[in-house]
């Protein structure tokens, strides 16, 4: 017990990494502040990324805990300076959403039903509006199930989690160019399909109030 | 559908990547659609959208869960370090002969002393003295090496194939197993092992100590740092190896 607590110290203590040559070198070693940092660290936003995506909390801790494994038992074959080690964390998580997706033979369902009973206090009108003042994460990810896979990817790489578009393209190997295109035209099918949602509580709502 | 207009809408596409970059670096929306009059009304809801997505909550992992991923992945490590040390093939190894330090044998000092002992002695009787010696020496030292079990001793690893009450086969090699094999983890059809023993005729060895790494379930996993073994000689043996 007492060992636990030093060794937890310890680590809090040295969570630091100069770069991603030290930090792989850490981890092919077995270090463990290494494995600690690197959870610790990237843990949390491949969870973000793979929430979105497979619209499940434990489906995604999962993958996320699949991807550490992964990651230690192929840590020999990454390369430095050929991606980052980031860029090579998402790949993985990528293949393996893909894999999820491929075992079961279809796509994410999207379901207006269920984004209106996930978040049912809107008001009527003025939908554009309230898309854009508060978005709330169900229906977040209901609209997100509305994109193709690559617009839903470079929205929640670009918009939540900060990269920048050039890394966006390294790692769904696309153009720039393209990447742009990805973006502005999720962010429009998003937008769609989130007023689509808003109408179609609007309605809901009118008809109860009829009945 | 194509609306035969690829040019502006690579351009507001590309309007609109700046327009955010401009929103993230601290402008308003405002002043950032205002640098664009011409796409205002396009770029304006979807500034707001992404920014309503870049500000709702982020799904949290619960610090139970990143607990469970780094046991998981720590035990990982323990796993992949356990290999790269064992090895993943079966490879026999010599490890006494190959790592043993070098060590001057009585005979060479003998042996050493040969060309001078004219000089020191200029005698004949010396001489022949000398040479008996060394040759007496070089008897008792092969003889002693012969029955220095642990000049013989050797490492195997690989996965166990068959198993029965007295043996296990790791591939044809037959490791024979009895009372005084200590063995470390629980062995099993299909667990990786590694065995310090004694070579016998055709594929055979005694098995002095295993050690069990993985059993196909993942109930078995041996330690990372191996139980040094008991005796001097393959306790010096497990050091070449293992650490």
């Amino acid at each position: 017990m007492l060992q636990s607590q030093v060794w937890s110290l310890n680590c809090n203590l040295s969570l630091q990494y100069m770069d991603d040559a030290d930090l792989v070198a850490g981890l092919r070693r077995g270090d463990a502040q290494a494995i600690e940092y690197v959870v610790g660290q990237y843990a949390p936003v491949l969870y973000r990324f793979a929430y979105y995506q497979l619209q499940d909390a434990m489906l995604a801790e999962d993958l996320v805990s699949e991807v550490m494994v992964r990651m230690i038992g192929h840590i020999d074959g990454f390369v430095l300076g050929q991606a980052s080690f980031q860029a090579w964390l998402f790949r993985i998580a990528r293949n393996l959403i893909t894999d999820h997706y491929r075992a079961r033979q279809r796509r994410p369902q999207v379901s207006l039903e269920a984004m209106l009973e996930a978040e049912p206090g809107y008001e009527p009108g003025a939908q554009d509006r309230q898309i854009e003042a508060v978005l709330d994460r169900e229906q977040l990810v209901v609209g997100l199930a509305t994109l193709t896979d690559e617009q839903r990817q470079v929205i929640l790489l670009h918009v939540i989690e900060g990269w920048e578009l050039p890394q966006v393209a390294e790692l769904l190997n696309r153009s720039l160019a393209s990447i742009k295109g990805l973006y502005y035209r999720g962010i429009q099918s998003l937008h769609r399909a989130l007023a689509a949602g808003n109408n179609a509580q609007d309605n809901l709502k009118r008809s109860d109030k009829d009945v | 559908m194509f609306d035969g207009n690829f040019q502006s809408e690579s351009e507001v596409e590309e309007i609109f990547s700046e327009a955010w970059q401009k929103v993230q670096a601290g402008h308003s929306i405002e002043s950032a659609v205002s640098a664009y009059p011409e796409y205002a009304s396009q770029i304006e809801p979807m500034l707001r959208l992404t920014a309503a997505v870049r500000g709702t909550p982020p799904p949290a992992l619960l610090a139970g869960a990143l607990a469970r991923m780094r046991e998981r992945t720590q035990e990982a490590a323990h796993e992949r370090n356990g290999v790269a040390a064992f090895g993943q093939k079966s490879v026999r190894y010599t490890p006494y002969v190959a790592y043993a330090p070098p060590r001057r044998s009585l005979r060479s000092w003998l042996a050493s002393l040969f060309p001078i002992a004219p000089t020191l002695r200029g005698s004949v009787g010396v001489l022949a003295m000398l040479s008996i010696l060394v040759g007496t020496m070089s008897i008792i030292e092969t003889l002693s090496r012969q029955a220095d079990p642990h000049q013989s001793l050797e490492t195997y690893s690989g996965t166990i194939t068959s198993m029965s009450a007295t043996a296990w086969w790791i591939g044809d090699e037959k490791i024979l197993i009895d009372n005084t094999t200590k063995i470390y983890g629980q062995p099993r059809v299909g667990a990786e092992m590694v065995c310090v023993g004694r070579p016998l005729s055709g594929d055979r060895m005694k098995a002095l100590e295993v050690w069990i790494r993985l059993a196909p379930d993942g109930s078995t996993i041996i330690p990372k740092t191996l139980i040094p073994l008991p005796t001097k000689n393959t306790e010096a043996n497990a050091s070449v190896f293992f650490h």
